[in-house]
């Protein structure tokens, strides 16, 4: 992504609904909190004898059968169970009381037996993989704003297909004259139109490659006739119009698969609290 | 997704269903403690040894999510199967491992001085009345899995959870001390203010606590140092003083005989050296065992003083009770010479002396074999003796006086009970009827055994007749026909006629040791009994050797035969510990001179025989400093002018085995004298082990604290009737004066009384009781000989360890916290410290703030177990 697309991101203004959203921001936040806080006012005036790992156990899984409703009201569309945007809002301030009850149900430890430490790493997954599409759905539409046309996610492919025959015309063109460009092709360019960008780049999508091509380009302005520079100012188009592709593809694929990452972790997750609840009560001390 | 799910479900059924499930699904690492009992065990063996479900199958898995148990036994009870010594008490799983009991008088006492102000955690909180009567699990406190944490920590906020008052801090809030360290058991009396003002002062010394304090090995407690560090420097001394004199156990009073025969009594043989006017008493401890005797009580309430030197030699109802005392006394006798532990078992049950315990105890302690010796030496007749009496009396009719005119037998003597029991059933406290009704059956089938002895055909052989032949031996040996070496007494039947008795030794004057054979050759050992002197038949007494050998003319056959062996094979082992010149020494046909039997002399009837002083052992007519106390060379004989005549006398110095003495300081153990007719025990010192055996005897006893005025008053009555009787006076009021002593002297004491007394009295024999005070159990009280010691093995209320807190020895140290108390009236401080019933302590109750100097915010920890312990009263894992 380049500077001019960050610096016009930052100023780009809030919405008009922005204050409204701020507010329910706000208001479920102060609701969260609260809840947690008498939580942990009554916890606290019961007695430590109570286990607490008890109460703060089956308090969270409550919560996470809330969340998972969330999937579930989805699916249920025709229902009037209110909106999905207020559900997705509350999901989300569940999400965070969630991580509260976790981290009070293990207490200050790692869990070091190796089903615990699995159910951890699950519920922790799954509340990354939440954290990520909560940042992820409210960073995206604004990266993706800034490109100067907008792509679906499934014309992709096809898109990049048509851009890699172009570029390669282009090559073909300049292959009467000096042959510089097309050597610069065979060694730089082809694979970066002709194979999909590395996992790396689909998880943090950068410019730096747009950039070293643009730049390894432009270095052959010298070497080159006129005819040849128009041909290196089209296939530095193509470059650029190849990146924000790429950058369409690795952002519309991040919004497509966290939540796939989240709900295939959640449901694991689910397989090992039940698991758990099950041994805790099996095994329990008293 | 579905494949996400279906390598979930896939990892978990292989992690349940393989070997490795334990540690699959083990929340943790147990403790090193645990890790290291189970370290043997493995896979689902490792878990099944504390949780039942590991060897459950899944649905009983799925039944525990939805019942109120797990499968198996509750989880505490694994925990206690190891932790059942830890735990022993009657509650190991109620809160604080007490009774719920207790817990609720503590909370209601707590509640009722909090005056009702948590009532908003009352509200608020947990029902914490369901504690004291639930049981709460282990795993509520100790969380195991978590690896090396440790499970024993309590944080405040677990005990408050429970506590209704609750307190921010130690430093702020805490309640303050009521009484700590409070009151202590007092087992000995020590005064610390007197030690520290008075007694180290003026000895020059510097008083220090750790001078008779340190730490036990726990470093929590403070102990006392043992006597020898902490109390000898002073006390020792005192306490070999007292007990100079030694404690009698037998005494001979002198009788006079005469003047008894002459009155138509008959006192039977009482020792010429002991027969010349009435003066001396019993000892105590014979006058304590014939306390349950009925006519024994009976004669010595009619003599009331029972100093015979006050004796009314012209009042004929005096002389019949001393006539009667000293046959009673002579029953006794033959039951300690013959060690007759059922017998003097039930005196000492119908006197009231001691418990079970103490008893057997006391019994243990008595010196048989000296005993033997001695009355074999003072009464060589007296089995004899008292046989022929048992069988004198059956014929005889019971006397209708209240005193025996007559000597008694066993059945008149029934009579005589029952008819002293009617008359004056108030006459012996302690002699309960169904203690009399024991002890004449007792009596009764101790006579039976007289009756066999009595029917003996020898019975009425006697030394002087030396004509007669033994039945049961059919050629008596020629040294049958000698004469027998027994001291003659004053008696009649068995008198000896003097041209037989052997020469009163000198030192020119050697006895004829071919005239003296106590054992008749070539005789079976079973006859050696019925063959063997009248004075000695069928008595243990007369099997002993022993008591043929006499200073100067122990005899030695010519040749050691095989009975003579036999014999001395069979000596009882407390005789050989005499070294008998007779069986071992002396050799044979050789007549041996005083120096040759003087080590036989000197042997000592003591524990711990000191060494011979070879000087005070060569034969020497000197008196030596102890004038009492004769060597063999110094025996009272009939030569010896200063012990005045002593017609009949048989007691020569050749005849008796005398103790050996040193300066008194010097005695140790039982030491007989026979010039004046004493068994004396000398104790080693501190804590003397038959000295103790005695105290617990007596303190058992249940002796009242006080006297009771239905007792003086009965007392007072039966004495203003002519019907002396006699009080059970409280030691205390012969101590102190604490109970009117006028009254008191006008009845007659109990024996038992007497003897307590010496023993008892805070300046008694020894000074026992001086310091050492009795602890009240029920069934009697027990001496304690050991200082209070806190049981810090078991965890307490309030836990205090010294350890922290001594930084340095200096006295300075114990003192910031125990600062004696000074207000104390002088005048009670005897009555304090000797009052075993009240806990007491000299020093100052502590406050909080004298702790809150350092346990406060910053400084030392004020956490509640710093000083609290949860589980009371079991032993400590962490001393």
């Amino acid at each position: 992504m380049s500077s001019s697309t960050q610096t016009s991101s930052k100023s780009l203004a809030l919405p008009a609904s922005g204050s409204f959203f701020l507010r329910r921001r706000l208001r479920n936040t102060l609701l969260t909190a609260s809840a947690l806080l008498l939580f942990a006012i009554v916890v606290g005036l019961q007695t430590p004898l109570l286990d607490r790992s008890w109460i703060t156990g089956w308090t969270l899984l409550g919560v996470l059968g809330f969340l998972t409703a969330l999937s579930i009201r989805k699916r249920l569309s025709f229902l009037p169970l209110g909106s999905v945007s207020s559900w997705m809002q509350w999901h989300l301030q569940a999400g965070w009381a969630s991580v509260v009850l976790f981290a009070w149900h293990i207490g200050p430890r790692i869990p070091d037996g190796t089903f615990e430490f699995a159910l951890a790493i699950l519920f922790l997954s799954v509340a990354g993989s939440g954290v990520f599409g909560w940042r992820l759905s409210r960073s995206a539409p604004r990266q993706l704003a800034i490109l100067p046309h907008e792509v679906r996610y499934e014309a992709i492919p096809a898109r990049r297909l048509a851009l890699a025959e172009n570029v390669r015309a282009i090559v073909l063109e300049s292959a009467n004259t000096t042959g510089v460009l097309g050597d610069f092709y065979l060694s730089h360019c082809q694979s970066f139109f002709e194979r999909p960008r590395s996992l790396l780049y689909r998880l943090i999508p950068t410019g730096t490659t747009r950039r070293r091509l643009e730049a390894q380009a432009l270095r052959l302005d010298r070497y080159l006739t006129d005819r040849e520079r128009d041909l290196r100012q089209r296939l530095s188009l193509a470059i650029r119009e190849k990146d924000d592709l790429d950058f369409h593809a690795a952002i519309q694929g991040r919004l497509k698969y966290w939540l796939f990452a989240h709900l295939a972790s959640t449901y694991s997750m689910w397989i090992l609290v039940v698991v758990h609840v099950v041994l805790v009560h099996a095994f329990r001390g008293t | 997704m579905l494949a996400a799910v279906g390598l979930t479900v896939a990892l978990v059924a292989i992690g349940l269903g393989g070997p490795w499930r334990g540690e699959f699904l083990a929340p943790g690492p147990l403790c090193s403690s645990h890790a290291r009992l189970l370290g043997d065990l493995q896979g689902t063996d490792r878990c099944a040894a504390c949780h039942d479900a590991a060897t459950s199958s899944s649905s009983q898995w799925l039944a525990a999510v939805f019942s109120a148990h797990t499968p198996g036994p509750v989880q505490s009870e694994h925990c206690l199967k190891c932790h059942d010594s830890t735990f022993s008490g009657s509650a190991p799983l109620a809160a604080h491992s007490v009774p719920s009991t207790t817990l609720a008088q503590i909370t209601q006492r707590r509640s009722r001085d909090s005056g009702g102000r948590q009532w908003l955690e009352t509200l608020v909180a947990w029902p914490h009345a369901k504690i004291h009567h639930e049981s709460l699990a282990c795993a509520t406190c100790h969380r195991e899995h978590h690896g090396e944490l440790d499970l024993t920590t309590m944080t405040d906020r677990q005990c408050q959870s429970c506590h209704i008052e609750r307190y921010h801090s130690f430093e702020l809030d805490h309640p303050e001390f009521t009484q700590w360290p409070g009151a202590m058991p007092r087992h000995l009396a020590f005064d610390h203010e007197a030690h520290e003002t008075k007694h180290f002062p003026g000895k020059g010394q510097t008083y220090a606590c750790n001078s008779c304090h340190e730490s036990d090995v726990t470093r929590r407690v403070q102990t006392l140092r043992p006597f020898a560090d902490a109390c000898a420097s002073c006390h020792a001394e005192g306490i070999v003083a007292s007990t100079l004199e030694g404690m009698d156990l037998l005494s001979l009073p002198r009788l006079d005989v005469a003047t008894l025969r002459a009155a138509g009594l008959d006192p039977g043989d009482w020792p010429a050296d002991a027969s010349s006017e009435f003066d001396g008493t019993f000892a105590e401890p014979i006058l304590a065992l014939l306390a349950g005797d009925p006519l024994a009580t009976q004669a010595m309430t009619q003599l009331g003083d029972l100093d015979l030197a006050w004796l009314e030699s012209d009042n004929p109802q005096h002389l019949q009770a001393v006539t009667q005392l000293s046959w009673s006394v002579k029953r006794l006798l033959l039951e300690l010479a013959t060690g007759d532990r059922d017998a003097l078992t039930l005196r000492l049950t119908a006197a009231g002396l001691g418990q079970p315990e103490t008893q057997q105890a006391f019994l243990a302690s008595l010196p048989y074999a000296q005993l033997e010796e001695a009355i074999a030496v003072w009464f060589p007749d007296l089995e004899f003796e008292l046989a022929n009496r048992d069988t004198q009396a059956q014929t005889l009719t019971p006397p209708a006086a209240s005193l025996p005119s007559q000597p008694q037998g066993p059945d008149n003597w029934e009579a005589s009970v029952a008819e002293e029991s009617s008359s004056s059933p108030n006459l012996t406290p302690q002699a309960a009827p169904d203690l009399v009704a024991i002890f004449s059956a007792a009596i009764k089938e101790l006579s039976q055994d007289r009756k066999v002895l009595a029917e003996n055909p020898l019975r009425n052989w006697r030394p002087g007749d030396r004509s007669t032949t033994t039945p049961l031996a059919t050629e008596p040996p020629a040294s049958a026909t000698t004469t027998p070496t027994e001291p003659a007494t004053t008696s009649d039947a068995p008198q000896v006629a003097s041209q037989d008795l052997p020469q009163e030794t000198s030192e020119d004057d050697s006895p004829d040791s071919t005239a003296i054979t106590p054992m008749p050759a070539q005789i079976p050992q079973a006859a050696l009994v019925p063959t063997l002197p009248a004075a000695s038949s069928g008595s243990l007494l007369a099997e002993n050797p022993l008591r043929h050998l006499r200073a100067g003319n122990a005899p030695a056959p010519p040749q050691e035969t095989p009975a003579e062996a036999a014999v001395t094979d069979h000596l009882p082992t407390e005789n050989s510990q005499l070294e008998n010149p007779l069986a071992t020494d002396v050799p044979a046909g050789t007549t041996p001179t005083q120096e040759e039997t003087s080590p036989s002399s000197q042997t000592i009837d003591s524990q711990e025989t000191p060494p011979v002083d070879t000087e005070l052992a060569e034969p020497t007519t000197e008196s030596t400093d102890t004038p009492e106390l004769a060597t063999s060379e110094q025996l009272p004989s009939e030569s010896d002018p200063s012990l005045g005549e002593s017609p009949g006398v048989s007691l020569s110095s050749a005849d008796q085995v005398l103790p050996w003495r040193h300066e008194p300081s010097q005695r140790i153990g039982w030491v007989r004298n026979d010039a004046q007719f004493r068994l004396s025990y000398y104790p080693q010192g501190h804590a003397d082990p038959v000295l103790r055996i005695w105290l617990e005897l007596l303190r058992s006893s249940g002796l009242p604290e006080s006297i009771s005025t239905e007792e003086l008053a009965h007392a007072m009555v039966e004495l203003a009737r002519g019907n002396p009787t006699w009080i059970t006076t409280p030691i205390k009021s012969l101590e102190e004066g604490v109970a009117p002593k006028e009254p008191a002297a006008l009845a007659v004491v109990s024996p038992l009384t007497t003897w307590s007394t010496k023993l008892l009295a805070s300046n008694g024999f020894g000074g026992c009781a001086r310091c050492h005070l009795p602890q009240h159990r029920e069934g009697g009280d027990v001496m304690v000989w050991q200082g209070y010691r806190r049981d810090v093995a078991r965890g307490e209320f309030t836990a205090f360890s010294h350890a922290p807190h001594l930084l340095t020895s200096d006295s300075q140290v114990c003192q910031s916290c125990h600062q004696l108390e000074t207000l104390r009236q002088p005048e009670l401080q005897v009555v304090i410290h000797r009052a075993p019933l009240e806990p007491h302590s000299d020093f100052r109750p502590m406050i909080r703030s004298d702790c809150a100097n350092c346990h406060r915010a910053g400084q030392a920890s004020q956490a509640c177990s710093t000083c609290h312990d949860y589980h009371v009263g079991t032993l400590r894992l962490h001393p």
